[in-house]
């Protein structure tokens, strides 16, 4: 991982970022979300999205970030020259995410959590694999919560969700989750 | 034991048993490489497959970081025992989890990045790259197993190997045992068959006609040339018969000749003494004279009618042989020339050493007696008799030599002068041309013979043998 080795580099960089963003408080915040930053992408390579997700074979792959961005500059430098399936990666940054269209995943930043409930509604059925690490995020609609046990970033999935949006999540990402809301 | 002096019956069974014992090792060992070189390349294949399915399952674990997920993955390796180590390196090369936990890994092994099988020090290694997608690559599956089950499986090999070559040989063993019969007993019966008619003589035995390969041929073969003996046995047996029969009649006819000749011959010699008596004075000198010559005719027919006699007797004793030493013959002999011996000054040189001869004791000391009488009758011109006596041991059995220093046996007469009244020499030598005769009769009569050569710086040297059935010098004291 040289781009993590190159991130030590900028210690500084990380501090002021995460001072700068009262929700990412606490002991290495900012370890926590360059942990999460590289699960977001890993999404990419342990779920099938439906043919109709993207216009042609050249169309690339969308990480969105709704609400205020904990990961900053580091989501671009972990996707940056990678490939999922085959096609490049653009992270875009959204207000909230009612507005991440064409989206494929969409991290619903901490800030978001008082409104989820009505976002993820407009989003209903498109195949965008939700994730979060607002707490119940699995049960209130969303597909994929981070939480955390004994200091280690787990993942629990709703398989309705992401099935009723016509995304396949790889029965290898299961191995690892926690199941909610459905059977895999 | 040489292989040539092995009975056929085992030679058969020892080529038959290398033979197959040759094609079986090759066999084997042909199929012990392939399962050493396909078990490997198999043990392999099957590590390979693991790691990979183990590296597959290991994904998500790597992804997400999920320490006990990936250690349970490994874990799953137990079923297979001969694993010894398993260890998912992150991309960086930083162990993430271990099978079994208390293993030690602290350092990637050299190449991490890479993939690859292979047996080094006696382990399998090998390498999996642990990826998701088409190429994003999450870390490294390092997987170290034992050969374990490889040997266990050569180890069945080579029992198999070893029990089939066994059972193989048996069944060899057997199956030429048998077979080897059609070969052996053939061979074997007419081995047998020759050794008792070389031994017994009995050449009306026959083999079974046999089949049409060699062996029946080989016994026809033998039957054909056992008649063929048989024909001139009979034959032979009855020639030595006809013989016999004539030389019977021969000798009857040599006493009868002798012995009847004797009684007219005594009566011519009674008168013509009569007469040389009573008419001396009535007769004139011519009358004289005839008379003297008809006197010495027949004295000179009596000496040729006893020699004939003597000869004939020679041929027809029977009395039992005995073992006696040939010394005593000689000694006994010189007894009787004694005056001869005297007067004519011979000199009689004998060995210290003279065989034992088993002979009829009279009949043999005729036969030197007659030796040394032809011997001291030949000498060097002027000078005395020198006779030389010595054993003889050779082809023709044991007997003695008599050598003299005569004039020799003229080329081509060394035959003609065993034979009855034939003489080689003028009559200026006495004898009647007997004593030779009554030699060779003797010698024929014990089963041995006698013959002439001349000696190396004049002289002849007479050999008499009396036929190989002599008793052993050690066992014939007397």
């Amino acid at each position: 991982m040289a781009f993590l080795r190159s991130i030590r580099l900028f210690p500084l960089l990380m501090l002021v970022a995460g001072l700068a963003r009262p929700t990412v408080i606490g002991a290495a915040p900012s370890k926590e979300y360059q942990v999460k930053a590289v699960f977001l992408f890993n999404f990419a390579l342990f779920t099938d999205w439906p043919a109709t997700a993207f216009a042609d074979a050249k169309t690339p792959l969308v990480i969105g970030v709704a609400g205020d961005d904990p990961f900053g500059e580091f989501l671009n430098q972990v996707v940056a020259g990678e490939k999922a399936k085959g096609r490049p990666i653009e992270i875009k940054r959204y207000g909230h995410a009612s507005e991440a269209q064409g989206c494929h995943i969409l991290f619903v930043s901490d800030s978001e959590k008082r409104r989820i409930d009505d976002d993820l509604a407009p989003l209903g059925t498109q195949p965008i694999l939700t994730v979060s690490d607002i707490s119940r995020f699995a049960r209130r609609g969303g597909m994929v919560e981070f939480f955390t046990t004994r200091g280690r970033i787990r993942l629990r999935v709703n398989l309705q969700n992401a099935r009723a949006a016509g995304l396949t999540i790889s029965s290898k990402l299961l191995r690892p989750a926690e199941i909610v809301g459905g059977r895999p | 034991m040489k292989f040539a002096d092995t009975p056929i019956q085992k030679k058969l069974a020892i080529i038959v048993m290398l033979t197959t014992a040759a094609a079986l090792l090759v066999t084997c060992a042909a199929f012990f490489a392939y399962e050493l070189t396909t078990y490997r390349e198999t043990a392999i294949r099957h590590l390979e497959t693991l790691g990979q399915v183990t590296a597959d399952n290991s994904t998500a674990a790597l992804a997400f970081q999920n320490r006990d997920d990936a250690a349970e993955v490994l874990s799953a390796l137990k079923a297979h025992p001969d694993i010894r180590l398993a260890a998912l390196f992150d991309q960086e090369g930083k162990m993430f989890a271990r099978y079994p936990r208390e293993a030690t890994v602290d350092e990637p092994p050299p190449g991490f990045s890479h993939s690859g099988f292979g047996l080094v020090d006696g382990h399998l290694i090998g390498l999996v790259q642990v990826t998701q997608g088409r190429d994003r690559r999450l870390g490294t599956l390092f997987l170290k197993a034992g050969t374990g089950e490889i040997n266990k499986r050569l180890r069945l090999y080579a029992t198999i190997t070893l029990v089939v070559f066994a059972a193989s040989l048996a069944v060899a063993y057997v199956t030429s045992s048998v077979l080897q019969r059609q070969i052996s007993y053939p061979l074997l019966s007419l081995a047998t068959t020759a050794r008792a008619i070389s031994e017994q003589r009995d050449y009306a035995v026959r083999m079974p006609a046999g089949g049409k390969d060699e062996l029946g041929v080989l016994n026809r073969a033998f039957n054909h040339m056992l008649k063929e003996i048989e024909k001139h046995v009979a034959e032979a047996e009855q020639a030595a018969r006809t013989i016999r029969g004539k030389n019977r009649e021969l000798e009857s006819l040599m006493y009868v000749v002798s012995h009847d000749l004797r009684e007219p011959l005594r009566t011519i010699q009674n008168f013509s003494e009569m007469l040389g008596d009573d008419y001396a004075d009535k007769l004139d000198e011519d009358g004289q004279h005839l008379l003297t010559r008809i006197r010495i005719a027949s004295d000179r027919l009596e000496r040729l009618l006893l020699d004939l006699l003597d000869v004939s007797r020679a041929s027809r004793t029977t009395k039992p042989t005995v073992s006696v030493n040939a010394r005593k013959l000689v000694d006994g002999a010189l007894e009787r020339l004694a005056e001869r011996i005297r007067d004519s000054r011979a000199k009689v040189r004998i060995d210290d050493h003279l065989p034992d001869l088993f002979v009829d004791e009279t009949w043999a000391g005729e036969a030197v007696l007659n030796l040394l009488s032809n011997a001291m009758k030949y000498t060097r011109p002027g000078a005395d008799p020198e006779v030389e006596v010595s054993g003889f041991a050779g082809e023709d059995g044991v007997g003695i030599a008599v050598a003299d220093r005569g004039p020799g046996v003229p080329e081509g007469q060394e035959e003609r002068i065993f034979q009855l009244f034939q003489r080689a020499v003028s009559r200026d030598i006495e004898g009647t041309g007997a004593g030779l005769a009554i030699v060779r009769e003797v010698a024929e009569k014990h089963g041995g013979r006698v013959w002439v050569e001349n000696r190396d710086g004049g002289g002849a040297r007479f050999v008499i043998t009396f036929g190989r059935q002599q008793p052993k010098p050690e066992a014939s004291h007397e």
